[in-house]
């Protein structure tokens, strides 16, 4: 009796639940589930942006086939491979920095000073600046002749003459990291400042009565105690920055030197006007940062998930 | 081991000044409970000691040096908080042993510290182990590990107990008892709770609001407070403050009984203060009279609340069975010897 009662307990709970759920579902499955489907329909035809109606089945030929002796298709594309290497510099690189600028903001954020809330604030600002608006403004200051970047320098003679930021193959790629690294280092900051406050304060007591010199007390407590949030920050901000586009197309648009993943793909589907093979970029986009998702869960599982339990 | 000496020690947090001028002589081996209300400075004080807290104006002498201006590494103190403090993400090894690392002992050296320290605090099989994974008793006897494995010149504990449990709490005050006696280090110790006050301390520190009321052993204090503040705040329960008047032969209690006094009696305002335990019921007339209003029962006593004249009431242990019930009329003896006499300001006469 009682067994069978806790049983119809359970099964309303659930059904309860799966009520709940129900709505979210409905919307993930229009706003993605859908999408998601149809691009990989569309990734196996033909299709062309204009008669999307007219598309013949070509199979896996957008991604890769091989015709008279000759590879054809995205993955035989040098482009899409200089795509994806510039993409994992990109994230690689902004990260890495934002994680480590990230950090020390927040430490100094975190310490006793007056206009504390003042500067909280203050390093919010790039990060609330809309990305195309602080990507228009960036591309302005690095401009060659008349960006202030080049003047300041100039003027203080570290350069001899004005350098192309934009424009120079060379220097490109890490001009957008560097305004990536402005744009995005206060989120990361923001993340471990609040992981900063949860910090047990009694525990850097101890260590001051202790008589631990402040920077082994950074490596031993405060790195290992605000590592959960640090994981959370790198997820978070890598598989962001891997799918950029917004910076890159607004900054240098198609230029080869900063092409990534998403550009790439935008160029093919509405350049080109090649809905089929760009859909085909799209996917492989999704299915690299889906992979890497994958990579990233598996090795901080237990970290985050875990320790927290 | 060394002794403390606080000469004139005050301390300021923005314009509130919460320190008053503290003037304090620990002997060596000495150990001392300061021991107040909250709020009354006794954390910050200990704080002003080992250093965490800079002192506004003062010295601090520890072993015969002046430390005021000396980092807190360098004053020879350790400390045990009352949380505990231990880093959450290191085993309980690593929690002793990071203090030490910095002292440049050898590994060896080290090592054979700590397990020295984890043997005398028997949590050798807990080396390993997390303090997320340990019960509150054991994260208490690390931190005591930690504090010992230093070998300091004075131990301070801040309410140390107050996180654990009554049972645990009563072990382990015996337990720090016993390892003051073997350490025969000097240590201070923190505390609101009057029991662990009494029990532990050579010399207790009463203060109130940032000032010494009194120190002295716990029997003295408890005995021979020097103001009400002593008197209202030793004992459970509280000891019974009835306004008196000079009167015939001694003094006048509320509800027409007299007390015998010895000595001059001044003028003004009176108060006389009496312990439950001295009073006990009169076969005569007694002192006190008065109609029993509750009886709590405590299994080996009974705390019996009588209401007297004007509205005042008292409270007396009473020891044989059966006990009064409520609304019987009882008289009550006092012993002279024993009752106290506070004036106008509170003072003892």
């Amino acid at each position: 009796m009682a067994a069978a009662a806790h049983d119809s307990l359970t099964r309303a709970r659930v059904r309860t639940a799966w009520l709940f759920l129900a709505p979210m579902l409905l919307v993930l499955a229009i706003v993605a589930l859908w999408p998601l489907a149809r691009t990989l329909l569309l990734s196996l035809t033909d299709a062309s942006l204009g008669n999307a109606g007219a598309a013949r089945f070509v199979g896996f030929e957008n991604y890769l086939v091989k015709e008279d002796g000759v590879w054809y298709g995205l993955l035989a594309d040098p482009l899409w491979w200089l795509a994806l290497r510039n993409t994992l510099t990109f994230a690689f690189v902004s990260v890495a920095a934002e994680v480590v600028l990230g950090t020390l903001i927040a430490l100094i954020l975190n310490a006793r000073f007056r206009f504390r809330g003042m500067m909280r604030a203050a390093v919010l600002v790039p990060w609330a600046i809309p990305t195309v608006v602080s990507a228009k403004m960036w591309a302005w200051m690095l401009h060659d002749q008349f960006g202030i970047v080049n003047d300041l320098l100039l003027r203080l003679g570290l350069i001899g003459a004005p350098l192309a930021w934009l424009a120079n193959a060379d220097l490109a790629l890490w001009s957008v990291i560097a305004v990536d690294v402005w744009k995005t280092t206060p989120f990361v900051a923001l993340l471990v400042l609040a992981a900063l406050q949860m910090l047990p304060e009694d525990c850097y007591e101890a260590a001051r009565v202790d008589g631990i010199h402040p920077v082994k007390v950074f490596f031993f407590v405060t790195l290992p105690l605000i590592r959960p949030a640090l994981i959370v920050a790198v997820i978070f901000r890598f598989l962001d920055a891997m799918r950029v586009f917004d910076l890159v197309y607004v900054m240098t648009g198609n230029a080869d030197a900063t092409l990534t993943l998403s550009v790439h793909a935008r160029q093919i589907l509405v350049d080109f006007q090649d809905a089929g093979s760009g859909s085909a970029a799209s996917v492989l986009l999704f299915v690299v940062i889906a992979l890497l998702s994958v990579l990233c869960l598996l090795a901080m599982r237990g970290e985050v998930l875990g320790r927290r339990q | 081991m060394a002794e403390v000496k606080l000469v004139g020690l005050r301390k300021s947090f923005g314009r509130t000044e919460v320190i008053h001028g503290v003037d304090l002589r620990i002997e060596d081996g000495e150990f001392v409970v300061f021991v107040g209300p909250s709020g009354c400075g006794k954390s910050t004080l200990l704080r002003l000691i080992s250093g965490l807290e800079e002192a506004t104006a003062g010295e601090i002498w520890i072993g015969g040096r002046e430390v005021s201006q000396v980092p807190p590494a360098r004053r020879g103190v350790s400390m045990v908080f009352q949380s505990y403090a231990l880093y959450p993400h290191m085993n309980v090894y690593r929690n002793i042993a990071f203090g030490l690392s910095l002292a440049g002992a050898s590994r060896a050296d080290m090592e054979a510290r700590v397990r020295a320290v984890a043997e005398k605090l028997q949590i050798s099989e807990l080396l390993e182990r997390r303090p997320r994974e340990l019960s509150g008793g054991q994260r208490q006897r690390v931190a005591i590990a930690r504090a010992i494995v230093r070998e300091p010149q004075v131990f301070l504990f801040d309410e140390p107990l107050s996180n654990l449990d009554a049972g645990l709490r009563a072990d382990t005050r015996v337990e720090i008892a016993r390892m003051h006696d073997e350490l025969q280090a000097t240590m201070i110790y923190v505390t609101h709770d009057q029991v662990e006050a009494m029990t532990l301390a050579d010399r207790m520190v009463l203060l109130n609001d940032g000032r010494v009321e009194q120190i002295g052993p716990p029997a003295e204090l408890y005995r021979q407070p020097r103001n009400l503040f002593v008197a209202g705040f030793l004992g459970s329960p509280r000891m019974n403050l009835l306004e008196v008047q000079r009167g015939e032969g001694g003094l006048l209690l509320p509800g027409g009984g007299v007390i015998a006094h010895r000595g001059e009696v001044p003028g003004g305002r009176l108060t006389l203060g009496l312990r439950s335990e001295d009073l006990h019921p009169a076969s005569g007339e007694g002192v006190v009279r008065g109609e029993v209003t509750l009886v709590e029962e405590l299994g080996e006593t009974r705390l019996v609340h009588l209401r007297i004249g004007d509205g005042q009431s008292v409270i007396f242990r009473h020891r044989e069975l059966p006990g009064p019930r409520p609304g019987e009329q009882i008289a009550l003896d006092a012993d002279p010897d024993r009752a106290l006499l506070f004036d106008g300001n509170g003072e003892r006469l």
